[in-house]
């Protein structure tokens, strides 16, 4: 099921909060657990039984083994641990990616029928591997069934992120807080900001992004600037609007989900698009990759290997493709770069180092969205083909000018303005900014006419 | 703090009901799809796309005295030309791959509005062998019921209201503002022999040409099923209104898939258990344009194998208006043993060595 479909909306959420609540509010607490349990895995199921099994594999076996870590705390324990979670990532990711590879180097002919991906894996895969972990190094880390059901499929963010830790999910529950109309008012503030930037804008800048990647053959040089960045806005505006979505829904029952985004563009270097882009992402490699392999206690060199290697895997995990690898090696590269460069005390104005930040970022993301090389690289070419910068008709193909001030504008806002957390941290009780509030949910509830899938859904 | 938060929520309802008035204001008003009243202050467009949902409308807005019901096999009938030959002042009720449900729910508005007498109507089967009611196409069925709450749903589409003043602003002054070559697509593509050949054995790749498969019941049954409840109940209900019905010429190819999928046989039944039973009826007529072989067998006036040019949907209405290839209940035995006899003779393996292999 999708945030952005009217079954969710209209029935799902409703019917899932008054029902939580309820039970809530007559001291049944096992129930109201259950209640979001058994509502997060049909959310999971709605449209594949096969997520069923699936994730109803994954949550037993990952249960039972940590039981199994925590009465004993053997190593073998969590190597098995982490050992069934990436053969089963590896699995559903990666097979089909690894054969065609085997394939064309070694001139075989193995052939399998394609794995399709199940909905946000790699998103509950990682979430409990960590917890794993944490496992193994805090014997008294004693949680139940529910618990960890609940804390594991929370449906708010249980297939496209945040990451989330136990420690931030599991001490909320136990608040057994009833209906709370501040956070509730909160929660749709925040999920209205969500829903438009997914529903009017990420959408929105979808048709040209598909043009200009899939449709057509050449492009020009305005053509090739504005399909690059009408991507890199259009995957910002809807993950980070799903993550809006995700943080209103936890803020309707009570729980705060941590922020995943914020302001990455506007960024002045490398490291601080990673410290405010896919945050818990960041987080999770850092405590359970970087650190273990020696992060910067290994002298400067190893440091620089780690952060690379860092991106590499951040790269692999993001999808079974070349051109993945590719991206997390050029940001493992930049990430080294900066390192290097404030090492040798260098320093650049804040608005100077914007500039390189965002082009980077820009063209990399080129990588990250095209579906080969060719398309990547047909995109690049055009954005330095200044032989063809005066061509006015072929931008008429991209909605011409209109469309370029509604891009700019865009681009305008997204960096001017406060992003979610800063927002819900001023949050007062303004009626305008509710009047707002109203007004957008309401456009992009109508404009819903066709649910378009979230990108971070596939990774 | 909950008097802040209530004044808060009065807040963010209110930018709901704002835009939910705005929107269905400014919709009732330009109304794209003229549900409520006949367009006069902007050139309505008439678009493939949107004529599912412009059909309510046309029946209650509108004035005739006749009607084309029917899927894209009726699409290119003009209805100039029907004024000019019968005189009949005819409203053109038609949707792209169409179901039998779907049109028998255009029967059951049009009937309603009781100021219909002429119908015209294609009798295809590929339309009323359909378990499913709904067809993949976009069916605002709220348009078409009695139930005036469900409106809203029209009201409130702000992609519709997009798309349609998009349309009526592109296509102001061209062709598709004029009723009469409504959802026309005649001139649009292009008639091609090979092409109809190629898309034949496309279809009926690897499968073994003379293959007969068992008599389809089941599909048989639908086929019936669906002719009695989504056609037949509306000419026996309605016998002050006459219903002209065509089986219509597709070409010979798709007589010939039928055969080699093996679905021939229960096509043939079903064409002889409805001819029978329209016969039994006084207020209707029949065309049987599926015996000519002149037509049938010349593969260039055709755009895949079944739908014909526009130039043979004029010479359909023109032969009806002289009361050619009209079936009785004596011609009718005839009229399809000649059709049998037609796909029999017809060889595709000819055809095979000079498209095909060549």
């Amino acid at each position: 099921m999708l945030f952005n479909s009217y079954e969710f909306l209209l029935g799902f959420l409703p019917m899932i909060l008054i029902l939580y609540f309820s039970f809530i509010k007559f001291k049944m607490y096992k129930l109201s657990k259950l209640v979001l349990v058994i509502a997060s895995i049909y959310f999971y199921s709605f449209n594949n039984t096969r997520n069923l099994v699936i994730i109803l594999c994954s949550l037993s076996v990952n249960y039972f083994i940590y039981k199994l870590i925590i009465s004993s705390q053997k190593k073998h324990y969590i190597i098995l641990g982490i050992a069934f979670n990436i053969l089963l990532l590896g699995y559903f990711k990666y097979t089909n990616f690894v054969i065609d590879n085997v394939n064309a180097f070694l001139n075989t002919n193995i052939r399998i029928a394609k794995i399709i991906l199940p909905l946000g894996i790699s998103f509950f895969t990682f979430q409990q591997v960590g917890f794993l972990i944490d496992a193994y190094k805090d014997k008294h880390l004693k949680y139940n069934i529910l618990d960890y059901c609940v804390f594991i499929t929370f449906f708010p963010q249980l297939v496209a992120g945040p990451i989330v830790s136990h420690d931030e999910i599991i001490p909320q529950l136990k608040n057994r807080m009833c209906f709370n109309f501040e956070n509730f008012c909160k929660g749709l503030f925040i999920f209205s900001i969500g829903l438009t930037k997914k529903v009017m804008m990420a959408d929105f800048l979808a048709e040209k992004v598909n043009l200009g990647f899939d449709t057509l053959q050449s492009l020009t040089l305005a053509q090739g600037w504005i399909t690059s960045f009408s991507y890199t806005l259009q995957l910002f505006l809807d993950f980070s609007g799903y993550c809006d979505m995700a943080i209103g829904i936890g803020l309707m029952f009570n729980i705060d989900l941590p922020f995943n985004f914020l302001s990455p563009y506007k960024a002045a270097s490398i490291k601080e698009f990673w410290n405010t882009w896919h945050i818990t992402l960041g987080r999770f490699l850092s405590k359970y990759l970087y650190i273990p392999l020696g992060g910067n206690r290994k002298g400067k060199f190893r440091t620089y290997i780690n952060l690379f290697f860092v991106f590499f895997i951040s790269g692999i995990w993001h999808g079974a493709g070349w051109l993945f690898i590719l991206w997390g090696t050029l940001h493992g590269m930049a990430m080294v770069f900066h390192k290097i460069w404030t090492e040798l005390g260098l320093r650049m104005n804040k608005v100077v180092a914007w500039f390189p930040t965002i082009n980077f970022v820009n063209a990399a993301w080129v990588f990250f969205r095209a579906k080969n090389i060719k398309d990547a690289l047909k995109i690049l070419t055009s954005m330095t083909s200044f032989n063809t910068w005066f061509e006015p008709q072929k931008i008429n193909d991209f909605g011409g000018i209109v469309y370029i001030l509604v891009l700019i504008g865009l681009w305008i806002l997204v960096l001017i303005m406060d992003n979610s957390k800063e927002r819900l941290e001023k949050f007062s009780f303004n009626n305008k900014y509710a009047v707002i509030a109203g007004i957008l949910f309401m456009i992009s509830v109508l404009w819903i006419n066709k649910v378009s899938e979230f990108i971070y859904f596939n990774f | 703090m909950d008097k802040k938060c209530f004044n808060w929520m009065r807040g963010f309802i209110l930018g709901i009901l704002t835009i939910l008035i705005i929107l269905s204001v400014t919709t009732f008003v330009i109304d794209p799809y003229q549900y409520y009243r006949k367009a006069t202050s902007y050139e309505p467009v008439y678009m493939p796309s949107s004529e599912r949902a412009m059909i309510p409308g046309l029946i209650k807005n509108y004035d005739y005295d006749s009607a084309i019901v029917g899927n894209s096999m009726t699409e290119n009938f003009l209805t100039p030309l029907l004024k000019s030959t019968m005189n009949w002042n005819t409203i053109k009720l038609t949707m792209e791959g169409a179901t039998s449900y779907e049109l028998s729910l255009i029967y059951e508005r049009l009937f309603r509005e009781s100021k219909v007498k002429n119908v015209i109507t294609t009798l295809d089967f590929f339309t009323y062998d359909k378990e499913k009611p709904q067809s993949g196409y976009d069916m605002p069925k709220y348009l078409y019921n009695n139930w005036h709450i469900d409106d809203i749903r029209y009201l409130l589409n702000i992609g519709a209201l997009k798309q349609e003043l998009n349309n009526i602003n592109k296509y102001k002054g061209t062709r598709y503002t004029d009723i009469g070559y409504a959802y026309f697509w005649g001139d649009l593509v292009t008639y091609s022999k090979d092409e109809v050949i190629k898309q034949f054995f496309k279809s009926i790749d690897k499968k073994d040409i003379n293959n007969k498969s068992e008599f389809n019941t089941k599909q048989y049954n639908t086929i019936i099923n669906n002719f009695n409840n989504h056609l037949y109940k509306y000419l026996k209900d309605n016998p002050e209104v006459t219903f002209t019905i065509i089986f219509p010429p597709y070409s010979v190819l798709y007589w010939k898939q039928l055969q080699v999928l093996g679905d021939l046989e229960e096509y043939e039944e079903a064409k002889q258990y409805t001819m029978n039973k329209l016969l039994e009826l006084k207020n209707v007529n029949i065309y049987d344009f599926q015996q000519d072989k002149n037509i049938i067998c010349e593969l260039k006036n055709y755009r895949d194998i079944a739908h014909y040019s526009h130039e043979i949907s004029s010479f359909i209405l023109y032969s009806i208006k002289q009361g050619n290839y009209k079936v009785t209940k004596e011609s009718s035995a005839n009229s399809l043993a000649v059709l049998k006899n037609i796909i029999q003779e017809y060889d595709i393996s000819e055809l095979k060595k000079n498209y095909v292999e060549k």
